[in-house]
């Protein structure tokens, strides 16, 4: 799907292993993703977005991967939607613009034997997992993981992250004017009784995926509302949550709704913290964050 | 913990009337033309309509609950964050596709 992966492990004293395991999960995950991505014309997304007919069949993978997308829907309030890759590709100047609002376009999700699925939607509704592909694989990539206590999957920005007893994990916070800066240094741990503690830390932004069309400079993260490029106030969120996926659809959403109604929509989903970049360079956090926070 | 530099701030927005749909979130019934299964469980989504903004002129549909533009409005309480300290970190979260060395 594009972009960095990287599996870490610690905790062992078997260095060999640890490179073997590492090794085993990140092809486990270039499998998944060679199925899921649309950058490759014969991946099992793509033949299904090539597939004039309204209800198709789908295997495992894939079937779980857009279950995945209907989960970030509902959590968050309908503004992650993957059925609008034709509105990006648009907004991208890849697709003529639709005219006048976007239809309703439902889609649903059928179960099947041994993890298939069939897909029903209107003809012509096509998916995009891009961003909430890469939170739904570092979550999945993480339960490879189980006999590493200590360990974390990085889905290109992503992070799945199991924390052991007694050990924390440090997640910088990147600052996207400045590669060599952070807003904000976290440090995950577990907690102080039971097993190993999960987390999820996800970011999405309009400042990497943009571009100029017509004058106007336009970005990636689609408003299911208008079909065009959310008008937002924000730059960039990270949230920190108990999985990658729910991460990802959060700061996703908080993104495309803006400041105001984003930190309400993060508060009622409960998030652990959240990191917003605000358009007039402040950076701010919601109060829960503090305790999150690097000494 | 290195805030004690930050201040306060708050969010608000200002907003017109807004109505809250009776049924917030819609389901439309999925399609049925090829069940795998019989005791498959249908999944189904639609954009949900939590709010919509009337324009002057527009009345609300029946039963909708209006809320009034001059209610007072929820805060959110934030902080605002300082730079921190630099340090090596290995990982990072990023927005997809950033580059980093």
């Amino acid at each position: 799907m594009g972009g960095r992966l990287a599996v870490h492990l610690t905790g062992g004293s078997d260095e060999r292993r640890a490179d073997a395991d590492a090794r085993r999960v990140l092809a486990r995950i270039a499998r998944w993703a060679d199925r899921i991505t649309r950058h490759a014309k014969d991946s099992e997304l793509c033949r299904l977005n090539a597939d004039p007919r309204s209800n198709v069949t789908v295997r495992p993978t894939l079937a779980a991967a857009l279950l995945g997308g209907l989960r970030a829907t509902e959590i968050s309030d309908g503004l992650v939607d993957i059925g609008l890759l034709d509105a990006r590709l648009a907004a991208e100047g890849l697709l003529p613009a639709a005219e006048g609002p976007l239809p309703s376009a439902p889609w649903s999700l059928i179960p099947g034997a041994r993890g298939c699925a069939v897909v029903g939607r209107p003809a012509g509704l096509h998916f995009d997992l891009d961003g909430i592909g890469k939170g739904w694989l570092a979550d999945r990539a993480l339960h490879l993981t189980s006999a590493w206590a200590n360990s974390l999957v990085d889905a290109d920005g992503d992070l799945a992250i199991r924390v052991a007893p007694g050990r924390y994990w440090e997640i910088a916070v990147d600052d996207p004017r400045d590669v060599d800066l952070s807003l904000a240094v976290l440090r995950l741990s577990s907690s102080p009784v039971g097993g190993p503690t999960q987390w999820g830390v996800a970011t999405s932004g309009t400042s990497i995926h943009r571009w100029r069309r017509n004058g106007e400079l336009r970005h990636h993260l689609i408003d299911p509302r208008t079909g065009a490029p959310a008008v937002t106030d924000l730059v960039q969120v990270t949230v920190v949550a108990g999985s990658a996926q729910r991460a990802e659809a959060l700061a996703k959403a908080a993104v495309i709704a803006g400041s105001f109604d984003g930190l309400a929509l993060l508060e009622r989903a409960g998030v652990r913290g959240a990191v917003f970049l605000m358009e007039s360079g402040d950076v701010l956090a919601m109060p829960e964050t503090l305790a999150l926070l690097a000494a | 913990m290195a805030f004690g530099t930050g201040g306060l701030a708050t969010l608000s927005a200002v907003l017109a009337a807004i109505v809250a749909p009776v049924s917030p979130v819609a389901t439309t019934p999925p399609t049925t033309a090829a069940q795998p299964s019989p005791a498959a469980t249908p999944i189904s989504v639609q954009r949900p309509i939590r709010y919509v903004q009337l324009a002057p002129g527009q009345t609300p549909p029946p039963g909708a609950r209006v809320i009034d533009a001059k209610a007072p409005k929820p805060i959110t309480v934030v902080t605002l964050l300082p730079a921190p300290a630099p340090r090596t970190v290995v990982v990072r979260t990023t927005q997809s596709g950033r580059i980093v060395p």
